[in-house]
């Protein structure tokens, strides 16, 4: 950054004067209109609603039944255990 | 070093002693073992098994207790598979145990139900205490269940002796075994199926599913709404064809709701089991659809897709973070529309019933907070605040349990669970845990296919390691005075290695399955807890206008 202040010093003698100037006609009356380039980004923490959906995935139809029969033992347990209670 | 990193080593070094060795090579080799061990075991010893069963009986077994003398009791509980197999005449070994010469005696209790039992129709328990001999030679005790006429069986539980080594008796364990989807056991039984058979065909409703699928990703919308109510409508067989029609269902609802049909989305998710894999996520989109305008005339699907193609996702709305966070409801399906309180109340209903479900499901999460955005809407902030307060205190527990749980499951101890309970039929620590509120995170983790289908694999090789460890110590007694034997246990000692190195290869395989599901367990928890405390701090110091 020295080195950088050396080869330019008359931007080292403008840094006292930070920040962005705008010179328009003197005349007119001075208005400064900010418009975003973007939407605001959605933040991570503190989402509204998730938008839940169910993806369009094929099946492999082998590795999709072991998951039906998982399934099935927990049910069957449940309605087991419910049976008894009775 | 991990102990994962351990197993890795293990598993490359003594793979490195059995070059081109595959699994299934490994598994027939050991059953050729095995064969051969029980063989040359079997004149030495006056082993007692005992079978449970019945020839095509009526009844389904759900529990048996057995014991010899004073010994502790065996016990076991059938699962739905199981039951169904000795139904069809299937024979189960459920004891076998070496005894002395002389005099014994067996007490067993047999609980049984009819298959077409309700809730309410008591169980029948038999109970069986006899004295028995045992000889010189093997011996065998299967306890036949009786025929039922009516919903009642016309005698007593059976006990027939025999000494084991019959061939019917050999096919029916085998046909157990087979009809109850346990092929390794069945291999151990017989030495004429030693290698593992493939798995059974799956159900063409799996096919007519993913038509179904490629229909919607080649944009033919009303032909896939078609075919996915067919699918949603038609009767099941099995656990595979009834789990495709609560997906086709809830596709199909997903469809509708995206369409902003609330009564065609309601009427497919509806169709969804209460109690299934898929049930939470219909509980959440019938809350939305409740919001969404209800067609009174029943629309066809090609008026809906229209209606849809028209209307445009309205997941494209973009709205900023600022107004969703003020008006949380008024965006994802229902973005734009107008929701009347009574909508509200009936969204409610199905969100309640979400919301007590089990709190380590992400959906249940939302489910959570989707209450309370509900009652803030409807204007009853102390409720809203109350149940954000709540689902703090919720959230909370399930982050806490989760770092306790997720060292265990990473090291290594959620295995030694599995392998403590290999005596139930049930997988019990998976259905009698995954009911335990504390234990939430073992449903989500067998509903991941990915930690299934490692989960699966490893059994057949937990199994055959059993099986060499037990031949092993059996034989060991023998080797000094008989060279086969000798022979034999020079063969199992380097079988056994390289079972141990594949059991620790398939057990890095469960946990490095399990590690993303723990992890996303974390972090939407984490967020979800961030959402609840955003939003009471809102309610506290509202945002101003």
């Amino acid at each position: 950054m020295a080195a950088l202040l050396v080869v330019m010093p008359a931007a080292a003698e403008n840094a006292a004067e930070a920040g962005t100037t705008i010179v328009g006609e003197r005349e007119a009356a001075v208005g400064l209109y900010l418009a975003p380039w973007q939407d605001e980004q959605a933040s991570d923490l503190d989402r509204p609603p998730a938008l839940f959906d169910v993806p369009a995935e094929v099946l492999d139809a082998e590795r999709f039944q072991r998951l039906a029969e998982y399934d099935e033992a927990v049910g069957a347990y449940r309605r087991e255990r419910l049976y008894r209670s009775r | 070093m991990t102990l994962g990193g351990k197993w890795c080593c293990a598993a490359l070094i003594v793979a490195g002693l059995f070059p081109g060795l595959s699994r299934a090579d490994l598994f027939e080799e050991v059953m050729a073992v095995h064969h051969r061990a029980k063989t040359l075991l079997g004149p030495q010893r006056a082993p007692l098994a005992v079978y449970v069963g019945g020839p095509g009986n009526a009844w389904l077994l759900r529990y048996a207790e057995v014991q010899i003398n004073d010994q502790p009791p065996v016990v076991y509980e059938y699962d739905g598979f199981q039951a169904d197999a000795i139904q069809r005449g299937g024979l189960h070994r459920l004891l076998a145990t070496d005894l002395p010469v002389g005099k014994h005696h067996i007490r067993a209790r047999l609980v049984v139900r009819a298959p077409d039992a309700s809730a309410a129709t008591p169980r029948v328990q038999y109970d069986i205490d006899e004295p028995f001999n045992i000889g010189n030679a093997p011996l065998s005790l299967e306890l036949l269940l009786p025929a039922a006429v009516g919903g009642r069986a016309i005698f007593g539980v059976q006990v027939q002796r025999g000494d084991g080594r019959s061939d019917i008796l050999r096919q029916r364990v085998q046909r157990y075994a087979d009809d109850a989807q346990l092929a390794w056991i069945a291999a151990a039984e017989a030495p004429g199926a030693m290698a593992l058979p493939p798995p059974p065909s799956p159900s063409n409703t799996v096919g007519m599913f993913n038509a179904a699928i490629a229909l919607i990703n080649g944009g033919r919308d009303v032909q896939a709404v078609e075919m996915l109510t067919k699918i949603g409508q038609q009767p099941v067989k099995s656990p595979d064809e009834q789990l495709v029609r609560d997906l086709a269902n809830l596709t199909l609802g997903y469809r509708m709701l995206r369409a902003g049909n609330g009564g065609a989305a309601a009427e497919a998710l509806g169709r969804v089991r209460s109690e299934g894999l898929y049930a939470n996520q219909a509980l959440l989109g019938l809350g939305w659809a409740s919001l969404l305008p209800t067609t009174s005339e029943r629309s066809s699907a090609r008026k809906l897709m229209q209606q849809y193609q028209e209307q445009g996702s309205p997941a494209a709305e973009s709205a900023s973070a600022d107004s969703r966070r003020r008006d949380p409801l008024n965006r994802s399906w229902t973005a734009g529309m107008k929701v009347s309180p009574a909508q509200l109340q009936q969204a409610l209903a199905a969100w309640r019933v979400l919301e007590r479900r089990n709190s380590f499901d992400p959906i249940v999460q939302e489910g959570m907070m989707l209450v309370a955005y509900a009652l803030q809407e409807l204007g009853q902030i102390d409720q809203a605040t109350r149940q954000y307060e709540r689902v703090i205190v919720r959230l909370e527990a399930v982050q806490q349990r989760l770092t306790e749980v997720l060292p265990q499951v990473l090291d290594g101890r959620l295995l030694a669970v599995l392998d403590a309970d290999v005596q139930s039929g049930w997988r019990r620590w998976l259905a009698d845990l995954s009911a335990d509120p504390t234990q939430g995170y073992i449903r989500m983790l067998t509903a991941d296919q990915a930690f299934i289908d490692a989960l699966e694999a490893r059994q057949p090789l937990a199994f055959q390691r059993r099986v060499l460890v037990q031949d092993d110590r059996s034989l060991a007694p023998l080797e000094a005075a008989n060279p086969v034997a000798a022979n034999l246990r020079s063969r199992i000692t380097p079988l056994i290695l390289r079972a141990n190195a594949e059991l620790e290869r398939s057990n890095l395989q469960v946990l490095s399955a399990a590690a993303p599901v723990m992890q996303s367990l974390r972090l939407t928890t984490d967020a979800y807890l961030v959402d609840a405390r955003f939003a009471l701090a809102r309610i506290y110091d509202p945002p101003s206008k």
